[in-house]
């Protein structure tokens, strides 16, 4: 398939156009040059918009334009309908056209800012034979048509910019699906679960009838089958957001390498503030445990003087015998003083009186008197015990003091740093990207959560529709009458396993057919010759580019270089998916330079022998090692220009 | 029979010195038991120092008087009266002795609190502390 021409009507910078694409010579090569912007993308835009109602290579300057040319809407007056289209026009693998075109009108509102989309129209017009046209205006037989020519879930790899190869490896589930599209591998897959899995639904569900109890197990398989079903777009839904939470994490990662951690900064900022309030309330209950300490000591200490003295006087009157005292005086004072004997009852004589003052003389302690000291002696001996400790405890609680404060101190410094950090990197975008990155982080994790529990819910459900699917085939095989369904059932599994078996060596062969035309490619592209000499594609999809010393090296490639992989695996999925659409890159060796360009001008040429391929470049790219090798290859070669309306003309070169 | 002393006393216009070393913080979580205590003991170390009541207001009940604050009482009551010891039998004797020195105390502790700086009481109190147990 080919583009013959482009047909352009107020279409942005392009008023009113017409771009043909003449085949000459054995390349199919066209070239379009020109300054920033002069309409080069707006080119590639358009051939999107025609065909699938976008522009996704806008700029957000364009983004600001209406669709509409804006010298067409400023000389039309309000009310006026300005319509603006693009007819692609393309040939098919057998030569008959097919005309794929949009249309919108625009309504001018009271000013330049002002506009409506009146209507849209999207038509199809295909060549049937030499004088008949089939005219395609309904949405699903219209896309199936576009689908023909580039499907829209694959555009990517028909048109594109060289910055999209960037970031070409990032989602490999999504490349694995589009080799299989490009391959054609979903029409096997469309084969082998749509007609056949239906075809075989319906087969068991008639054998089914014939016995109740396989009715039952019958609906039970169904109702498995369709849980299956909606499993698996659960997780091809929660790939998709993965990959994409993926792809957020490590752009705002790369824009944020080489910053500090601003959020690892900000929380350690908590944490220490945290640390400080706790270090000064134990510092504070330690200045008051202190003061307590001091206070004790201090009602004891110094009466120290007062207490030795009570514990010599204790110590002199038990070595005296005295304490506790034998004779209670008291009584003998009551004995003077009723001068009569309370023990015999005899009254005192004058020398028993003299006998009691004698007594009295010697006796001075009291009996309560001497209680008290008796009672006393052990804790007068320990308050002593305890005032010499007073050094000791006073030491550790001021060491416990010490501590605290270096603590304190430390901790302090810590914040002041980070508060030094955080002040220099106030920029609110390294914040916000911060923020975001965990964002994306944090949405990965909980996606890879949901997935494994998916996928075990997956593999339960199909082990047990295996168990009911053997269960259904026991009961069908002791029933005669189900034996005809049986052979059908027989036929059907069979041809299931054929076709399955078939994607499968065809989905190997691919592949291995892939990694050797990629690598084909890549080293033809290569300005490092004998650098690398083996690429490898596993059943992932994932590349590994070999050093000849055998080592991988995938991790240690230079941007060029994976930007050369990317376009060596495209390149390849061309030439092998039998998907001759045209190729159009916008700007496909702005990133290269030197001998690089060289290469991929010769192998864009060499492609070009059997495939269309429409290059956008800006004059700078087009250098003199470029043009050396394109010129005599292209079959048109055009110069687009801005006139003085600012609208974009072609020019031949 | 007389009726046992029930509590211990300070003169009433020394309440207001307790209550702002209370305020301040020296007193702070102190019980009043422990203020008079202090007070007590601070009058002991300068000089013995002693002054009869005026006009006496309750401080706290004898009953909350802990073995080891009522061997502190009896110490400092034996050291007042030349050591007699059959002092100790009469508890009111003991009491009116230690609220006489507390009387002593409180005022000595407010110059002292007083004439240094703000919070410096602590560690001037430390010191001689340390200068008392280390001669």
């Amino acid at each position: 398939m080919r583009i013959e021409k482009i047909i352009f009507k107020n279409y942005r910078a392009f008023r009113s156009q017409e771009i043909k694409f003449r085949p000459q010579g054995n390349n199919d090569l066209h070239l379009f040059v020109a300054e920033n912007g002069v309409g080069k993308t707006t080119l590639l835009n358009s051939i999107n918009w025609c065909l699938y109602n976008d522009e996704p290579n806008l700029s957000d300057e364009s983004s600001a334009l209406p669709i509409v040319s804006t010298n067409e809407l400023e000389n039309a007056i309000e009310g006026d309908a300005v319509p603006v289209s693009v007819s692609l026009q393309v040939t098919d693998d057998s030569g008959r056209i097919i005309e794929f075109n949009r249309e919108h009108i625009i309504q001018k509102g009271s000013d330049i800012n002002n506009y409506t989309t009146k209507s849209m129209s999207f038509e199809v017009k295909r060549q049937l034979d030499d004088s008949e046209w089939g005219i395609y205006n309904d949405k699903d037989e219209c896309q199936k048509l576009v689908d023909r020519f580039v499907p829209k879930n694959i555009r990517e790899y028909f048109f594109f910019n060289s910055e999209r190869l960037d970031n070409y490896f990032k989602s490999k589930d999504s490349i694995k699906q589009e080799v299989f599209e490009i391959s054609k591998i979903e029409l096997l897959n469309l084969l082998e679960e749509k007609r056949l899995g239906i075809l075989l639904t319906e087969i068991r569900r008639e054998a089914s009838k014939i016995n109740p109890l396989m009715q039952k197990v019958n609906q039970e398989l169904e109702e498995c089958q369709l849980k299956i079903s909606q499993a698996d777009d659960v997780i091809k839904e929660l790939k998709k957001i993965r990959d994409s939470a993926w792809n957020g994490y490590e752009k705002y990662n790369e824009n944020l390498a080489g910053k500090p951690d601003i959020e690892e900064f900000t929380q350690k900022e908590t944490d220490l503030e945290r640390k400080l309030k706790d270090l000064d309330t134990v510092r504070k209950e330690l200045l008051q445990e202190h003061k307590d300490i001091l206070l004790r000591y201090g009602m004891i200490i110094p009466l120290i003087p007062a207490l030795n003295k009570m514990a010599e006087i204790i110590n002199e009157k038990q070595k005296d015998g005295n304490l506790p005292p034998n004779i209670n005086p008291q009584i003998l004072i009551d004995m003077n003083d009723q001068n009569d004997c309370t023990i015999c009852g005899n009254t005192l004589t004058t020398k028993s009186r003299e006998f009691i003052s004698e007594l009295l003389k010697t006796i001075k302690i009291t009996k309560g008197a001497g209680e008290v000291l008796l009672k006393s002696s052990d804790t007068v001996d320990r308050l002593i015990d305890y005032a010499a400790g007073f050094e000791e405890d006073m030491k550790k609680i001021a060491d416990r003091i010490k501590r605290n404060e270096e603590e304190l101190r430390n901790n302090q410094k810590e914040l002041d740093d980070i508060f030094k950090i955080l002040d220099k990197h106030k920029d609110e975008q390294i914040r916000e990207w911060t923020k975001l990155r965990t964002q994306y982080k944090e949405a990965y994790d909980s996606c890879l959560e949901k997935l494994a529990i998916q996928e075990s819910a997956l593999a339960n459900l199909e082990k047990e529709a295996n168990n009911l699917k053997e269960k259904l085939s026991d009961e069908i095989k002791r029933v005669e009458k189900a034996n005809n369904l049986r052979q059908q059932i027989d036929v059907c599994e069979a041809a299931l396993k054929i076709v399955n078996q078939m994607r499968k060596n065809i989905i190997s062969k691919i592949r291995e057919k892939l990694q050797e035309v990629t690598q084909s490619y890549f080293l033809k592209l290569m300005w490092k010759k004998d650098f690398y000499n083996k690429i490898l594609l596993n059943e992932t999809y994932d590349l590994s580019v070999f050093h000849k010393s055998g080592l991988e090296s995938t991790g240690s490639m230079s941007a060029a270089e994976k930007l050369m992989l990317a376009l060596s695996f495209t390149l390849a999925l061309h030439t092998i998916s039998g998907f001759n659409s045209p190729m159009i890159i916008d700007n496909p060796v702005i990133r290269v330079t030197g001998q690089m360009k060289v290469n991929i001008g010769n192998a864009l040429a060499e492609v070009s022998e059997t495939k269309q391929i429409i290059l956008l470049l800006i004059t700078d790219e087009y250098s003199t090692n470029l043009s050396s090798i394109m010129d005599s290859k292209a079959a048109s070669k055009y110069r687009l220009q801005m006139s003085e309306e600012s609208n974009t003309k072609l020019e031949v070169i | 029979m007389q009726k046992e002393q029930d509590r211990l006393y300070i003169n009433k216009e020394n309440r207001v010195i307790f209550d702002k070393l209370k305020k301040d913080g020296l007193f702070k979580g102190l019980s009043n038991k422990d203020q008079f205590l202090f007070a007590m003991a601070i009058g002991f170390h300068n000089g013995k120092a002693f002054s009869p009541l005026s006009t006496k207001e309750g401080f706290f009940f004898a009953k909350d008087l802990q073995p080891n604050d009522r061997v502190l009482l009896e110490a400092l009551a034996l050291a007042m009266n030349n050591n007699y010891i059959n002092i100790l039998e009469d508890a009111s004797a003991v009491y009116k002795c230690a609220e006489e020195v507390a009387n002593a105390g409180i005022k000595i502790l407010e110059n002292k609190y007083n004439s240094v700086a703000l919070g410096s009481y602590e560690k001037s109190l430390e010191k001689e502390l340390y200068d008392f147990m280390t001669p």
